[in-house]
């Protein structure tokens, strides 16, 4: 079963689905580093001002197995938002300023 | 007693250190690190994982120990109990387990088939009658030295170890005992090969001083505020080998605007109680009981540092390879996400602890290449890199003991 879409009232997201939503820690490390600063900008400017009401809708959903496509997808753009945050917030480049490859940190556990 | 002044003369409080440069001889030398290897860590108590990563009988891990080649199993048994024992075959010395983690009823070396029972014991031998006088109750998988502390699972290599782990943590076991760390069950974990030498790696976690300037753009206002502008230690307290580095935070800081719903969120939720501080903590998290608490470097010697904030704990370990090669790994340790909205905030706290240390780790390559090449031959450390002359002093201390015990023998 192939769901799509987000929850309702996140339609203006939908644009960024394709693109980042993302099955792991390392592919989304790489899509920040494969993106340009504009992408990134793009992205959070899109999602910040939403963050509040994602958190609110996500933090009624529990995190189990039967976590609903829709919500599955907006955690996923959640989850890339997180990634590149720093790159706005903190460094405004895609990467860490002076920073180690982060490629040469492999994880070897993710998060459940 | 609750203090906001950062302190000054920690390192007088160690006469014997005195407050001269440091010789970078122990950071790159090979001998010296063959001694390393033989005096601490082939007969040092290590942490190999959390109980909590084998809650149920037959779920095993395998630990890795890059310093010696090495690989263990972690298994617990029908009686609930964990052990630890070589992954090696007694046939040909084979793995008998090819996972890094999972449930089994029976550890079987895919070589030529020998099982081994969850207990270790050597259960089943293919043609068993080719063999000549073979004593199976006497090939059982090797058992490697194994106790747990908080529900951390710690290993000795040393079949007979000088002290338990109890007595080899002594005071800093019992400050920290109580700690929830049973509450992070959630692990993450990064693993990298550094090429610097495994002291270093560890010492740039061990000290502030470098905040302000090497982490400007990341976390050196929330760690260094106006009323600490260089990150001054809040304490300093030692355990025999092992210490507690006590840094300051801004309580002042103005977090960023995802950063700052991210932590909004993660208030309350967290392992110690978010943005706050719990009252019920033991003695040794926050030892000063201060309001403006950082977090705690607690270091464990020889090579694990358990660092303690609010709303979260993880560790980093070394593991030495050669003078200048360090597998370095970092586990975070989360109360597992409720809903999906703590799924996206542990993501950020992990996020950002990764960068920060990305900020770090070229520092640690670039300093070895001109400690090898013979370029810097001192290192001048300042009075709130206590730590890491500690740390020094502590290596050394025990080379000579182990080696003066040894010659008396």
């Amino acid at each position: 079963m192939t769901v799509t879409g987000l929850p309702e009232g996140f339609a203006e997201l939908e644009p960024f689905v394709a693109e980042w939503v993302l099955p792991s820690m390392m592919a989304r490390t790489r899509k920040r580093h494969a993106s340009s600063m504009a992408e990134i900008t793009a992205f959070y400017n899109a999602m910040q001002p939403r963050l509040q009401e994602i958190l609110a809708h996500l933090s009624a959903i529990p995190y189990d197995d039967a976590l609903p496509g829709e919500e599955t997808r907006l955690l996923g753009l959640a989850l890339s938002l997180a990634e590149i945050t720093t790159s706005v917030e903190w460094y405004n480049q895609p990467a860490v300023v002076d920073g180690f490859d982060p490629e040469r940190f492999e994880l070897v556990a993710e998060l459940p | 007693m609750t203090s906001k002044s950062p302190v000054t003369n920690l390192t007088q409080r160690f006469p014997e250190m005195g407050t001269g440069p440091i010789d970078v001889g122990p950071y790159r030398d090979p001998e010296f690190f063959e001694r390393e290897k033989e005096a601490i860590f082939r007969r040092a108590w290590m942490m190999a994982g959390r109980t909590s990563q084998i809650p149920n009988p037959g779920d095993f891990f395998v630990r890795d120990v890059p310093t010696f080649d090495i690989s263990l199993i972690f298994v617990r048994g029908p009686d609930g109990q964990i052990r630890g024992f070589h992954n090696a075959c007694r046939h040909r010395g084979n793995h008998v387990c090819l996972g890094k983690s999972g449930n089994c009823r029976a550890f079987t070396c895919k070589f030529h088939g020998w099982t081994y029972n969850l207990e270790g014991e050597l259960a089943g031998v293919p043609d068993e009658a080719s063999f000549f006088d073979l004593n199976k109750s006497e090939l059982n998988l090797i058992p490697v030295s194994t106790d747990i502390w908080e529900g951390f699972i710690f290993f000795n290599l040393d079949t007979n170890p000088d002290q338990s782990l109890q007595q080899h943590l002594g005071g800093i076991g019992d400050a920290l005992s109580g700690y929830p760390f049973g509450d992070g069950v959630s692990r993450f974990q990064f693993s990298g090969l550094i090429k610097a030498n495994w002291k270093s790696v560890m010492d740039s976690f061990c000290e502030i001083y470098h905040v302000p300037s090497l982490h400007k753009y990341s976390i050196a206002e929330t760690l260094a505020g106006p009323d600490n502008p260089f990150g001054h230690l809040l304490d300093i307290r030692t355990y025999g080998p092992h210490r507690t580095a006590t840094i300051s935070g801004n309580k002042d800081y103005r977090p960023k605007p995802v950063q700052g719903i991210a932590y909004a969120f993660a208030q309350g939720d967290a392992i110690t109680g978010g943005q706050g501080v719990r009252s019920d903590l033991p003695p040794g998290v926050n030892p000063t009981k201060s309001e403006n608490w950082g977090l705690d470097v607690n270091i464990l010697f020889p090579n694990l540092l358990p660092v303690i904030g609010p709303g979260m704990y993880f560790t980093h370990q070394m593991w030495p390879l050669a003078p200048d090669r360090t597998v370095w790994e970092m586990t975070g340790f989360l109360a597992p996400a409720r809903t999906a909205a703590d799924r996206f905030v542990q993501e950020y706290f992990m996020i950002e602890l990764r960068d920060a240390v990305l900020e770090d780790m070229n520092t640690v390559e670039r300093a070895q290449s001109a400690i090898n090449a013979g370029i810097i031959n001192e290192f001048h450390y300042q009075d709130h890199e206590v730590a890491l002359r500690y740390h020094y002093h502590v290596i050394n201390k025990a080379l000579n003991e182990f080696e003066n015990r040894a010659a008396a023998e």
